[in-house]
């Protein structure tokens, strides 16, 4: 640079300063157009903001030409809409370009390669490909030649399409296409195709090349389709009013059903938009019209006749407003084989499609037989019709969500009550076979009877065999009797015992007084006890009536009880004094006292006694003999007490109660004897039973004596023996 | 329309007022019913009939179009490009068939002579209240070029042979067009050209129409 300069020699000093006009007095560098280093940057920098705003500016400046007067009529909703259109245009020119340029660049090699379509653009969709592969199966029938041919001219069709779209008007390019389908069906007549294999194969051939073609030709720039779009979605949203009833068509606003089929119906006109080929288009609107017939059958009662059809569907275009419909009905009618379009469903319901339109752009007040007045008031939203379609809908929904609750509601209610009835049939079959099972368990039983028997027995030979165990059957019965009732005198009793003699004694003693004891008893007895009668008088009482209770009460046999007052006073008196002392015992947890009684004094008898007295004896006998052996050692003072009773009772006939233990072994022959009797005394009989209580009597003694009495040892001795001659 | 192998579609309108047994009379025919419940068909306004007549198949379209007044001018959206007309009045209103003497005069402004016509009289089981004389009827069909037939759907009388007789007519129309366009091979390209346009017509104004202009202008006005 200094080198480059260097020949000039009479350089200013200016020269070589910055260019920029700020004045820094930076020297600048050629390299840098003259600028020093920091201005260089400024500049460039701005340069660059510059070539990015210019062709910006001129982008917005036509865009903004072109929306402006749309912008006045579109709402915002639509904005979107027509930026993305206006993309789509953009995106458009540039690929006609682009395409321009390859098809140009292919001409010189489009005559070697025409068995594939080498095109840009049919890489870029992968719907193509798609269509392609979908048909794949029927190309493939074709004869080779024949499908070069089909190639060739959709080849053919793409280059002039694109090449042309923007020059030409529509009606040119749609004169093109259906040339092209023509030309096809004719090519294919020629060679004998038979008639569905042309039919799909022309399908084929529409549906690849609309699809490839879409962005060329639908809405195409030369049209004022999208104006129009626009004019007829602003329409359809002035018109928003209309219902039903204003249409006449019989479409039961108030039905789920039809109410659903609606929906189904406008959600499928709406998706006519986004199908690309135009026999798509129609299958969408073909799809639509039928989800209205079938609306429409619900509300007619038979097949519906193109008078409620028409109505029905104006009212569903009104209702859904599809996007761009001027558009697609503009690319169908021009680009779909027109044979397609005049003969098959899709055709007649495109053709209604249509009618709606046009008789949604004409609709007059007039035609929805209003007064002019109120048509225009409508339209201009001065009023709003009280039935309009939306609030219909909305107090409907309601209704139906209630309704579907109440069914929900109704739907539990039954599962509840079949719920209850399952158990209820379950308890029942439970129940049937816990019965089942006792029939069979007694129907087993009833066959083995005898281990069951046995069973029974065992128990019964094992108090037998076991000597405590033997149950004094007799003395048993009254126990019963009296542990239940006699609380009273069970706690006198265990007082008693706590007081050990002296309360006993008094206790034992009035009963002698009162029962006239045979001299020799008493005398014993009131020797023993003499200070105590004052107050044995007043436990006399207590126990006396307790027993009264207890023995009526108590006595489980009514015999008993009979034979029990209908005896003498005074056996009654000894009964309730031995049966106190039996209580206390009891209560003391000595209620087996008696039981080694028996016991000791016949093995024999046992079984008679058992089979006399059965069911009482029976279970305390048992319990008896379980806790006899401890019972007896712990109880021998309780028992004592009793001993003057007895002795009183035997004073009757026999008394001889007080027998030592060792006596009572030593009779215990003879008291065999006796308890042959004694049962059925125990049970009714007066004289045995008087007998009988002597020898319980005695048995307790036995244990008492070694505590209590020598002399009356001696007494019961003398009685005992006595008794057996009674 | 032929699409080769000696097969044809032809598209057939019905047109008429409301409520002169349109429906009942295309039912009738295609599904042999009449106010039956047991129809299987989901809808009467759109129904193919398959014919073979001398050994040729003959598949016709026939288009149930909306009769009310109101929709009187979405008439040509409905009728362009269809072979033949069937024009339906009831004998017992004679403002029907009135109207069916407009169908005519638009059918002949629209599609000339190219469409079959046909004029039925229908309810004829209700003849005791006959309206519409038979020979005032049969004069006024010859004198336009079009069959007259009596039919009734009810009874099912004499819808058969008018649909055959139409076929019969559009297989010689059809027959007639195609010696045309063999004689002028420009003929077929017009044809095409022609189908073409008047899709594109259908959202034009045909100047002589009245009704239709008014519909129009009204958009224009509408979208202002």
């Amino acid at each position: 640079m200094f080198t480059k300069k260097s020949p000039a020699l009479r350089i200013d000093e200016a020269d070589l300063k910055c260019k920029s006009r700020s004045g820094c007095d930076f020297f600048g560098n050629p390299e840098w157009d003259g600028y020093c280093s920091h201005c260089y940057r400024k500049e460039r920098e701005r340069q660059q903001n510059d070539q990015k705003k210019s062709p910006n500016r001129g982008d917005s400046g036509s865009r903004t030409s072109a929306d402006s007067p749309l912008s006045l009529a579109v709402a915002k909703r639509f904005n979107k809409f027509e930026e993305k259109k206006q993309q789509q245009r953009q995106q458009q020119e540039k690929r006609n370009k682009f395409s321009k340029l390859a098809s140009s660049l292919r001409k010189s090699t489009s005559i070697r390669d025409t068995g594939r379509l080498p095109e840009p653009w049919l890489e870029q969709s992968p719907e193509v490909e798609r269509i392609k592969q979908d048909y794949a199966t029927h190309l493939a029938s074709l004869s080779p030649e024949l499908r070069q041919l089909i190639n060739k001219y959709i080849q053919g069709l793409c280059r002039s399409v694109c090449s042309d779209a923007n020059n030409i008007s529509a009606d040119e390019l749609s004169e093109k296409v259906q040339k092209f389908y023509q030309i096809l069906s004719k090519c294919m007549d020629a060679h004998n195709i038979n008639q569905e294999l042309k039919e799909s194969v022309l399908d084929y051939c529409e549906k690849f090349t609309m699809t490839v073609l879409h962005r060329n030709l639908f809405c195409p720039p030369t049209t004022t389709d999208e104006e129009k779009d626009l004019a007829i979605q602003k329409r359809i949203r002035q018109l928003n009013w209309v219902n039903a009833k204003h249409l006449d068509c019989r479409i039961n606003e108030t039905s789920e059903e039809v109410r659903d089929l609606v929906y189904t119906s406008i959600t499928d006109l709406l998706g006519m938009d986004s199908e690309k080929a135009p026999q798509d288009k129609l299958q969408a609107v073909v799809k639509c019209c039928r989800n209205i017939f079938l609306l429409l059958q619900s509300s007619v009662g038979g097949p519906a006749s193109a008078d409620e059809f028409l109505p029905a569907l104006i009212f569903i275009v009104l209702k859904a407003n599809p996007a761009r419909l001027k558009s697609n009905i503009n690319f169908v009618t021009r680009f779909c084989n027109a044979s397609r379009l005049m003969t098959g469903e899709g055709g007649y319901y495109f053709t209604n499609l249509c009618c709606a339109v046009s008789f949604i752009e004409n609709m007059t007040a007039q035609s929805l037989n209003l007064p002019e007045l109120e048509f225009e008031q409508y339209m201009s939203g001065e009023v709003v019709p009280t039935s309009t379609w939306d609030s219909a809908l909305m107090m409907y929904e309601g209704i139906s969500l209630m309704y579907e609750h109440i069914a929900a509601l109704d739907d539990m209610h039954k599962r509840a009550d079949s719920v209850l009835e399952g158990t209820q049939l379950l308890q029942n079959t439970m129940k049937k076979f816990v019965f089942e099972m006792k029939l069979n368990v007694e129907d087993i039983l009833a066959r083995t009877q005898i281990t069951l028997n046995s069973s029974e027995k065992v128990p019964t030979d094992i108090d037998t065999e076991n000597p405590l165990s033997e149950l004094l059957p007799p003395p048993i019965t009254p126990q019963v009797i009296a542990g239940g009732s006699q609380k009273l005198t069970s706690f006198l009793a265990s007082e008693k015992e706590a007081l050990n003699l002296p309360g006993i004694t008094k206790y034992a003693f009035p009963s002698d007084s009162e029962l006239d004891a045979l001299g020799t008893d008493s005398t014993p007895g009131d020797g023993v006890l003499p200070l105590p009668i004052s107050d044995s008088q007043e436990f006399l009482l207590t126990p006396s009536s307790t027993y009264g209770f207890s023995s009526l009460d108590e006595l489980a046999t009514p015999d008993e009880l009979c034979a029990a007052q209908a005896s003498l006073n005074f056996v009654q008196g000894l009964s309730a004094v031995n049966y106190d002392i039996d209580i206390s015992d009891t209560c003391s947890d000595s209620s087996a006292g008696l039981s080694p009684h028996p016991s000791f004094v016949s093995m024999p008898e046992q079984k008679e006694n058992s089979s006399c007295i059965p069911q009482e004896t029976g279970p305390a006998s048992l319990l008896d003999t379980s806790e006899s052996p401890t019972s007896k050692l712990l109880l021998p003072s309780p028992m004592k007490p009793v001993i003057p009773g007895p002795g009183g009772d035997s004073g009757e006939g026999s008394s001889p109660p007080v027998v030592s233990l060792t006596t009572a072994h030593s009779h215990s022959e003879e008291e065999s004897e006796l308890k042959t009797v004694d049962p059925t005394v125990g049970v009714s009989s007066l004289t045995s039973n008087s007998e009988y209580q002597g020898f319980t009597a005695q048995g307790w003694k036995i244990q008492s004596i070694p505590c209590d009495t020598g002399p009356s040892d001696l007494n019961s001795n003398k009685k005992s023996k006595g008794d057996p001659a009674n | 329309m032929s699409n080769g192998q000696g097969s044809y579609n032809f598209k057939v309108v019905l047109l008429g007022e409301g409520c002169v047994g349109k429906t009942s009379l295309v039912l009738r025919y295609v599904e042999d019913k009449f106010n039956d419940k047991h129809i299987t068909t989901l809808q009467a306004s759109f129904l193919n009939k398959k014919l073979n007549i001398n050994g040729k198949r003959v598949n016709l379209s026939i288009w149930d179009t909306a009769g009310q007044e109101r929709f009187h001018a979405l008439g040509p959206i409905y009728y362009r490009m269809s072979n033949g007309a069937i024009l339906v009045y009831d004998i017992t209103d004679e403002d029907t068939f009135k109207k069916v003497k407009n169908w005519v005069k638009e059918l002949k402004k629209m599609l000339g002579s190219e469409v079959c016509l046909t004029i039925a009289g229908n309810k004829e089981d209700l003849s005791k209240d006959r309206n519409v004389s038979i020979e005032e009827a049969q004069r006024y069909a010859d004198s336009v070029g079009a069959k007259h037939f009596l039919t009734s759907a009810k009874l099912n009388q004499g819808i058969e042979e008018m649909f055959v007789e139409l076929s019969h007519r559009m297989m010689e129309r059809h027959a007639e067009v195609e010696l045309a366009q063999a004689q002028s091979t420009l003929g077929r390209a017009g044809s095409m050209r022609r189908n073409v346009m008047v899709v594109e017509d259908d959202m034009m104004v045909p100047p002589d129409n009245s009704v239709k202009g008014a519909c129009c202008g009204g958009y224009r006005v509408a979208s202002s």
